[in-house]
């Protein structure tokens, strides 16, 4: 397992694979910020507070739905951190792990990054301007992860990639989840598909939804890649794909087999080796080595 | 656009061989990962063969839990998942030695 990012080019440049395990979701540390120990001496390098739902360190951007209540969590416990979650991040930084601010609310991302003391990264998070998902990054907190030296990764998530905002695509949504019955708002058209007990409706539903959305490509991906680059420049973009939690429908980058075709698609849009590189690890091993300093 | 002429695909080819190429996040596949995610045929999507044949040299993997309890039997429920997942990656490593 490789715990630097001096490791993971030494692997690279044995032709060795490498892996760096990261951490996702504080609720796992109940009220304790020091049981981060326990997880970094395990290894891990790269840590995020929240998965979908409120924890005692922080708000999500994606409240958790009770199934019994058939009710949200309130959009906000916190206020974005709370103390644990100011004292969780100070104690990433005192470790040297990288902080990760993906699935933070969009409060608790810009107070992350207000107190963060080294660049931080978003391991998972596509463009809100693009894709209106409430997880993906607005422009102020990407103008803001910039100005720490921060990176945000693009994830294969087609749900968190494609433009929905056709009024005639939102109005077919709404009469599919209507059908499955699922409540008809949401924040991205799969959501809370998993509550679905009948598993011939939630094969329909999910099938449903995808065929609403159309196919989605690796241009989709690499659109959100060019977003970031022109707004931010080259330096502030990776790839980060979610893999194994629901994401590579994509017609071109369904798995790690596909890699190659992110690299021909940035090729086509001129982007050059010294670009690729700093999009496919170069940024990403930059905010490693100035958090482990 | 370009069009995926010979020396463009040559071009990105050279250029994917000689990247370090790095996945921020992905999941670990354990007993209790459900199928839907995985790639046909039940594998991780970021399983080694996928990973050399796509030419992805690096992946994070993260230990992760999604919502739940916050009560004290959930917390040690939700280490135990994490646990899991560490111990299923180790089990990875030790069987293929190949992998830093």
């Amino acid at each position: 397992m490789t715990k630097s990012a001096a490791e993971i080019e030494q692997a690279f440049s044995e032709k060795r694979l490498s892996f760096i395990f990261g951490f996702q979701n504080a609720r796992v540390l109940g009220k304790d910020p020091t049981y981060l120990d326990h997880y970094y001496q395990l290894g891990a390098r790269v840590f995020a507070l929240t998965h979908m739902g409120h924890n005692h360190f922080a708000d999500s951007s994606r409240p958790n739905y009770n199934v019994k209540t058939c009710s949200y969590e309130v959009d906000e416990e916190h206020g974005g951190l709370s103390e644990l979650g100011v004292k969780g991040i100070a104690k990433i930084n005192r470790l040297g792990g990288v902080l990760d601010i993906s699935q933070l609310s969009y409060a608790a991302t810009l107070q992350a990054l207000n107190i963060a003391e080294r660049p931080v990264i978003a391991s998972h998070s596509n463009i809100k301007s693009i894709s209106n998902v409430k997880r993906n990054l607005r422009d102020d907190e990407l103008d803001k992860l910039a100005a720490n030296g921060g990176v945000v990764h693009i994830s294969a998530f087609h749900g968190n990639l494609l433009d929905f905002s056709d009024p005639d695509l939102i109005n077919n949504i709404k009469t599919a989840r209507i059908e499955a019955d699922l409540p008809e708002a949401y924040d991205y058209p799969y959501e809370l598909y998993w509550g679905i007990k009948d598993k011939e409706v939630k094969k329909n539903y999910l099938t449903k939804i995808t065929e609403l959305l159309g196919p989605t490509k690796v241009h989709h991906l690499v659109d959100h890649i060019d977003y970031v680059v022109h707004r931010l420049g080259i330096n502030h973009v990776g790839i980060g794909t979610d893999f194994n939690h629901g994401s590579g429908h994509i017609d071109g980058c369904v798995d790690a087999s596909d890699s190659f075709n992110i690299t021909l698609e940035l090729v086509k849009r001129g982007y050059g080796a010294e670009d690729i590189a700093k999009i496919w690890s170069a940024n990403f091993l930059r905010v490693m080595r100035a958090a482990e300093a | 656009m370009s069009e995926d002429t010979p020396d463009l695909l040559s071009k990105a080819r050279v250029i994917h061989d000689d990247t370090l190429c790095l996945d921020a996040h992905a999941d670990i596949v354990t007993t209790k990962t459900s199928p839907q995610f995985l790639s046909k045929g039940g594998a991780s999507k970021v399983a080694p063969e996928k990973m050399r044949e796509g030419g992805l040299n690096s992946v994070v993997l993260a230990l992760a839990v999604g919502p739940g309890s916050r009560s004290e039997r959930g917390v040690k429920f939700a280490r135990e998942q994490m646990q899991l997942q560490h111990a299923t990656v180790l089990q990875l490593l030790e069987a293929d030695k190949s992998i830093a």
